[in-house]
């Protein structure tokens, strides 16, 4: 089982700040955003910076990269700083 | 050019606690006396004083204005940068810059929080970069 | 044209005397660490010592302070380096800036010593020096309390009293943090500075300025970083960024990520803690947050102390965090090296080296031994003289995590090489944002250069080092700077093809951005969408400043501190990482993972046109026309 986590602003448009899946992929697991919250959830969630185990997913394989078991896919809002 | 205050005056303070610019000083029930490289001219001291004892730049004595007819200042929040200029400049602590409605809110501007503390000195229009702020008649 | 009027006071006598910056050291140097770093030069001899009594402190502001344009609140102050030895500028967005050329003053130059704890009051263009009596031994709040509300003020706490060699001096809740600010002010026995006055700022075209700082505003409101990203999260939203990318220094910059960086990151913080945001003056970004400590409402932690008191020390809790940096205002502390010092302690203690009773993952003491570092109390006088000072007592020089003595920003750079060349050459020691602030392409911006690769490196860190500084010296935030990366890229996200075609094309821009350097005079234009600061500055002060030619100004002063570095003994053999970073990879199975800083310094010295030991050569002054 894996886990997907919402932070805001993603997490204000799905209503949830977790939940489970057993989806296998980055991939996967964008088409199932879209399908369950929609449009703008999915564009939000692309847009996002998308971490596996808090790593950033273009330190891997980006949207191919696959889910196992425990990981937890994360959707941050995107931002800098000093 | 200064302001300056006569021998009509009785020391009662009143001037000194609301000049914007700290710039009247002295001892309690004895002539006040106005600092010349300070003063800014804006008729505070010579809307408030209780015995005439204030004369403008120009030499001409300076009426009291009752408190309900000071103007006030109004910010235009389509040009006010919430710079805060204005804010450092009123030190009756008047304006404020006003608060987020939520977090990361930055639509926010220069507010006339507190406007009994106005002392209508003008210093926040006249230093605004934007030209934001206006003084006008309070309508009653 | 007006020229900068400053004062030099003499603490030893008392007294003061206006000192004219003349017209062309003014067109060539501007103002603040430029300015100021040409004078230090000029008006102190080669080898003081930083806390002695020949040591001078400039404090001083740019054109555009107290104008109201975007980010302009900050003021600098100049010195030298108490934990190097060569140039320090330390940079602050309190109000004393604007409160002082209200005053009368461009800036200030102290000598001297003062042989009692004193106060220097700036009034209507009057310096007066008085006893600070009882406020000597308060903290800055305490402080800064017995002053009028409307005044500048600038105070150190007992830290800067009893040279901490990483002191800092205070303004209203903002920091002059690094270098030792609030020790040379502490050696010169100055408790508090006070400034005040009617006097308004110079504006050589105030109708097309008024327009361009309204554009400028809606400009920076519009765009996602400083519209949304940095006033949502603060510069603290950076942690879950840097951790993203392996960025995060943890366990004394041993790794590069925490699994815990959640507990103390700028989402955990905004979502639990914030009461609101903030600003400094004259800010549209404002990124400041605003926290309860203790029923208190007070100023909240940036990115480096959320990564220094967080997984740098293995510690996740948020209470401690805001309670430490809140002690550190109050005690006038650098955040960044006394967190980085404590590291380094705690690594000593790990490898049973040496026993100041901290360890990772122990908060609960910190506050306590913070205190007795401020006060020099016991064995903790060790730990108030930095990393470096430690590791040459006590060893453990490879992981004493500084460069040129000053300690290393929280950006791991064996996952952002750019940055760690950054770090190596910037003049004020291991600074991010003097070293050019490379980990914002490599790392944790949107756009993501590979932040292993070297070959652009030199040229984008030489770029942004000028750029940064010509910002920097012109009074403003480097915040504002931030708004040069375009807002579509943010709207696609990190990871959209685009995106990554940008980042992967940046990559290998060496030559591109190497040529830019060349053809800087032929950028005869500004636009708000690059460095809206040149056009800002050009309308302040009535010079010819473009885009091309606001680079090269940042050049000439990049080129001015080097200059002073060398004077002082550094060299090129100072432009160093400790062992951790350029022998040990980060990965073990990557041995790509470390900073190949024998590779880039090559490079970057021929892009800087310095010699092969990294000394400026004399053509390169003389075409900046910088005398030496």
């Amino acid at each position: 089982m894996k886990t997907i986590r919402y932070y805001a602003p993603l997490r204000g448009i799905v209503k949830k700040e977790s939940e489970a899946t057993e989806l296998g992929s980055v991939k996967d697991v964008l088409r199932y955003v879209e399908k369950a919250y929609g449009k703008e959830a999915s564009v939000c969630a692309k847009s996002a910076l998308i971490v596996i185990n808090d790593v950033s997913i273009g330190l891997s394989q980006g949207a191919k990269t696959p889910l196992r078991d425990g990981d937890v896919i994360g959707f941050l809002p995107v931002c800098g700083g000093g | 050019m200064p302001y300056f205050i006569t021998g009509d005056c009785n020391g009662c303070t009143a001037c000194a606690k609301q000049c914007p610019v700290l710039a009247i000083d002295g001892t309690p029930k004895e002539r006040y006396v106005i600092n010349i490289r300070r003063c800014v001219s804006c008729g505070v001291c010579g809307r408030i004083c209780p015995k005439g004892a204030v004369l403008d730049g120009h030499g001409s004595l300076c009426r009291s204005v009752p408190r309900s007819q000071w103007q006030k200042p109004v910010v235009d929040t389509k040009i006010c940068s919430a710079c805060g200029i204005c804010v450092t400049w009123c030190r009756a602590e008047a304006l404020r810059i006003s608060l987020p409605s939520f977090h990361g809110d930055i639509h926010v501007f220069a507010e006339l929080y507190e406007p009994n503390k106005c002392v209508s000195c003008g210093l926040c229009e006249e230093n605004c970069p934007v030209g934001a702020i206006h003084l006008s008649e309070v309508r009653a | 044209m007006r020229t900068p009027v400053y004062a030099i006071i003499d603490l030893n006598t008392r007294t003061s005397e206006r000192y004219e910056i003349e017209e062309s050291m003014y067109r060539k140097y501007i103002g603040g660490k430029m300015l100021g770093a040409r004078l230090l030069y000029d008006l102190t001899p080669a080898g003081i010592d930083p806390l002695g009594p020949d040591a001078v402190v400039i404090i001083n502001t740019s054109p555009a302070n107290g104008t109201g344009a975007p980010c302009s609140s900050r003021f600098n102050m100049t010195f030298k380096n108490v934990l190097t030895g060569g140039i320090a500028s330390s940079n602050c967005g309190g109000q004393f800036g604007v409160l002082m050329k209200r005053a009368g003053y461009d800036g200030i130059i102290l000598r001297g010593q003062s042989d009692m704890p004193c106060v220097i009051s700036i009034v209507d263009k009057q310096i007066t020096i008085t006893d600070a009596g009882e406020l000597w031994g308060k903290d800055t709040e305490e402080t800064q309390q017995a002053f009028p509300k409307i005044y500048g003020k600038l105070v150190i706490g007992p830290a800067g009293e009893h040279l901490v060699r990483y002191a800092a001096a205070v303004s209203g809740e903002r920091v002059a943090g690094r270098c030792g600010a609030g020790a040379v002010l502490g050696a010169k026995k100055i408790k508090a500075i006070v400034a005040y006055g009617t006097q308004r700022p110079q504006i050589h075209n105030k109708k097309k300025f008024a327009k361009y700082v309204s554009k400028w505003v809606k400009f920076l409101r519009n765009h996602p970083m400083t519209g949304e990203a940095l006033p949502n999260y603060g510069s603290a939203g950076l942690v879950s960024k840097a951790n993203a990318t392996n960025a995060l220094p943890t366990h004394n910059f041993k790794y590069g990520h925490f699994k815990d960086a959640n507990a103390v990151s700028g989402e955990t913080l905004a979502d639990t803690r914030l009461l609101r945001n903030s600003s400094c003056i004259s800010c549209p970004i404002r990124c400041e947050r605003r926290v309860s400590v203790d029923g208190k409402d007070v100023k909240g932690p940036e990115y480096e102390t959320c990564g220094f008191f967080g997984p740098n020390i293995d510690c996740i809790s948020m209470e401690s965090l805001l309670r430490l940096n809140y002690q550190c205002d109050l005690l006038g502390l650098d955040t960044i090296s006394l967190a980085s010092t404590l590291a380094f302690a705690m690594e000593l203690k790990e490898n049973g080296v040496a026993d100041f009773d901290v360890s990772f993952g122990n908060s609960e003491n910190l506050t306590e031994i913070v205190e007795r570092i401020a006060v020099r109390e016991g064995k903790y006088s060790d730990l108030a003289n930095g990393s470096k000072w430690l590791s040459e007592k006590y060893g453990g020089k490879e992981y004493a995590m500084h460069s040129k003595g000053l300690e290393l920003a929280s950006y791991e750079p064996r996952s952002s090489v750019g940055m760690g060349l950054g770090y190596a050459t910037s003049n004020r020691g291991g600074c991010h944002l003097n070293g050019g602030y490379l980990a914002l392409l490599e790392s944790v911006g949107v756009l993501s250069m590979n932040a292993l690769s070297t070959s652009a490196k030199p040229a984008f860190t030489a770029f942004f080092q000028n750029a940064l500084e010509a910002i920097s010296a012109s009074g403003f935030c480097l915040f504002s700077a931030q708004s040069f990366v375009p807002a579509i890229l943010f709207k696609l996200g990190p990871h959209h093809r685009v995106t990554r075609a940008v980042g992967k094309i940046a990559t290998h821009l060496g030559f591109g951005v190497r040529a830019l350097l060349w053809m800087l005079p032929i950028l005869r234009f500004n636009t708000v969408y690059l460095f809206p600061h040149a056009e800002t500055l050009r309308l302040i002060t009535g010079l010819p400043f473009y885009t091309g030619s606001f680079v090269r100004l940042g050049e000439r002063g990049y080129n001015m501190e080097r200059l002073y570095n060398f004077r002082e003994g550094l060299t090129g053999k100072d432009d160093s990482l400790p062992d951790r970073l350029t022998k040990t990879p980060q990965d073990a199975n990557n041995p790509k993972t470390v900073v190949r800083l024998d590779q880039m310094l090559p490079v970057y010295y021929k892009i800087r046109a310095w010699d092969e030991t990294g000394a400026p050569r004399k053509r390169t002054l003389r075409k900046l026309g910088i005398k030496a």
